[in-house]
């Protein structure tokens, strides 16, 4: 479970501040699917950072199956993501210089031996996300749809029990788009908790929580 | 799947991350190979020239040496290196020992006779010789005693080893000061090119080492990850530096120890690696403390 208590973030840029998450309070239970929707700059993206434990929040509390992430030392803080969280991002931020396989395989570099991330299954993987015959391909030899479907894969290697995707269906085609939200789907109804945040109020029919966020706030909850 | 494929370690990050901007790796080996054969020669030049200086003197015993006219180069060379060119032997030992004797120069505490036919460091001549050493007591000033001397044998030219020495480093001092200032400049050229490489290095890769972080990278492996990826060139550069430095130092005379050499050398490629990444630590930490958020989102 996931819990949040009155969490606040601000950024200050060169003449203003800006609340991007304004004392939030929430709880997420385990094997929810959560859309979170909203204009940009609305917070989604640092409230999913905040539950991920990315950055720190301002005031308030985070915690995540009872432990709360910054009172943490960052190197427990990183193993509990490693070992708990997938994140899915706009944008795939491959490593150039590693196959499509090598770079589904980057969280075994973190894992400890036997912790669920191999070869074979980040093989699946990419099979299950239609990549299967392009897995000793380099980043710039995939279409950006493909970058994609390969930093999903890259989420899900070690089965984590918690996924948060920032507009992972951004900037792709609506075919793409729906097989990844049919993915997230079915992790969910596998027991995964998701949390997804996007411009595409069309899919707030899949979640069994939908949060609209304005200006750092919610102002709507189903 | 391709065969290669395994689950990843640090390692095989940090050989992706060197892969990534190759040129850039190049300019580091590069940097760091000019900077510790610059550091070793500019060393072990000026350890040479000081030993052999001390070596000579200390050899010879003598403070004053007296030779034919014309041969000054000849005995100073000698003084310096400890080694010199065939100088004829045509002084007759016995005669300018006892027309020292009859003009009764005050001080001297011995004169020997010293061949240097085949050249080299010489050896002991007690009958023809082609310099004389001349031994004075701690008592006189070797300047002195030059006045008379020169008095009793106006043929010899004399050559007082304190001052040969002194003119030497004074003809010495610009390539001294030359050189310290190459090996300076290297070091310093080194700090700015290593601090500016891996700032433009992880600069670019902003976006993968935020990506880094949210797979479960710690802020310490951040920081690690990019020291190695500039202190493994430094220091592959800075052996290879040492290695053609050494290996053009021993091709020259008179080289010395050659373990100490290759000791020096490895100094210098460590000091180089460790100035590289010493100058890496600023971009490196801020890497680690990055937002990884922010970092992320900025690869749009």
């Amino acid at each position: 479970m996931i819990t949040l208590e009155k969490v606040t973030k601000a950024y200050t840029t060169r003449d203003q501040r800006v609340e991007a998450v304004q004392a939030f309070s929430g709880e997420i239970q385990a094997g929810e699917f959560i859309i979170v929707t909203g204009r940009s700059g609305a917070g989604k993206s640092t409230l999913l950072s905040l539950i991920g434990g990315l950055i720190r929040p301002d005031a308030g509390r985070v915690m995540v199956d009872g432990k709360e992430l910054w009172a943490l030392s960052d190197r427990d803080r990183s193993r509990l993501r490693c070992r708990t969280m997938g994140f899915v991002f706009q944008f795939a931020s491959l490593i150039p210089t590693l196959t499509a396989v090598e770079n589904v395989l980057l969280p075994t570099a973190f894992l400890p031996a036997g912790a669920g991330g191999n070869p074979a299954r980040a093989q699946a993987l990419l099979e299950r996300v239609g990549l299967a015959d392009q897995a000793d391909r380099l980043p710039w030899q995939l279409s950006g749809g493909q970058q994609k479907r390969v930093a999903v894969a890259r989420a899900l290697l070690h089965r984590p029990a918690i996924l948060l995707a920032d507009e992972p269906t951004a900037d792709l085609d609506e075919q793409t788009e729906l097989e990844i939200v049919d993915l997230f789907t079915e992790l969910h109804r596998a027991g995964t908790t998701v949390v997804m945040a996007t411009h595409n109020t069309d899919l707030a029919d899949r979640a069994t929580r939908h949060l609209v966020l304005n200006g750092g706030l919610v102002s709507y909850a189903s | 799947m391709p065969p290669e494929a395994k689950p990843l370690t640090a390692w095989s990050l940090l050989k992706a991350g060197l892969r990534r901007s190759p040129r850039r790796t190049a300019v580091g080996f590069a940097v760091a190979l000019v900077a510790a054969g610059a550091l070793l020669g500019a060393t072990w030049l000026l350890r040479s020239m000081d030993e052999s200086l001390a070596f000579a003197l200390q050899r010879l015993g003598a403070d004053m040496i007296l030779a034919p006219r014309g041969s000054r180069v000849v005995v100073e060379q000698l003084l310096n290196t400890g080694t010199t060119t065939p100088l004829p032997a045509t002084i007759n030992v016995a005669e300018w020992k006892q027309r020292l004797r009859t003009a009764k120069v005050d001080g001297i505490r011995s004169v020997q006779g010293w061949s240097l036919q085949q050249g080299g460091a010489g050896k002991f001549a007690p009958a023809t010789a082609s310099v004389v050493l001349v031994r004075l007591e701690s008592y006189v000033s070797p300047l002195i005693a030059t006045l008379e001397v020169g008095q009793a044998i106006p043929e010899a030219e004399l050559v007082v080893a304190e001052e040969a020495a002194r003119q030497v480093t004074r003809n010495l001092q610009l390539l001294v000061r030359l050189m310290t200032m190459g090996a300076g400049v290297a070091l310093f050229a080194s700090i700015l090119m290593t601090g500016l490489l891996t700032s433009v290095r992880v600069a670019e890769r902003r976006a993968e080492l935020g990506m880094l972080r949210a797979v479960g990278a710690t802020r310490s492996f951040l920081l690690g990850l990019v020291l190695a990826e500039t202190g493994i060139p430094a220091l592959a550069g800075g052996l290879v530096g040492m290695a053609v430095t050494a290996g053009w130092l021993m091709a020259g005379p008179g080289v010395g120890s050659v373990a100490k050499l290759l000791l020096f050398g490895l100094g210098s490629a460590l000091a180089v690696t460790a100035v590289a990444v010493v100058s890496a630590l600023p971009p490196a930490v801020r890497t680690a403390w990055m937002d990884p958020l922010e970092a992320v989102r900025r690869a749009g």
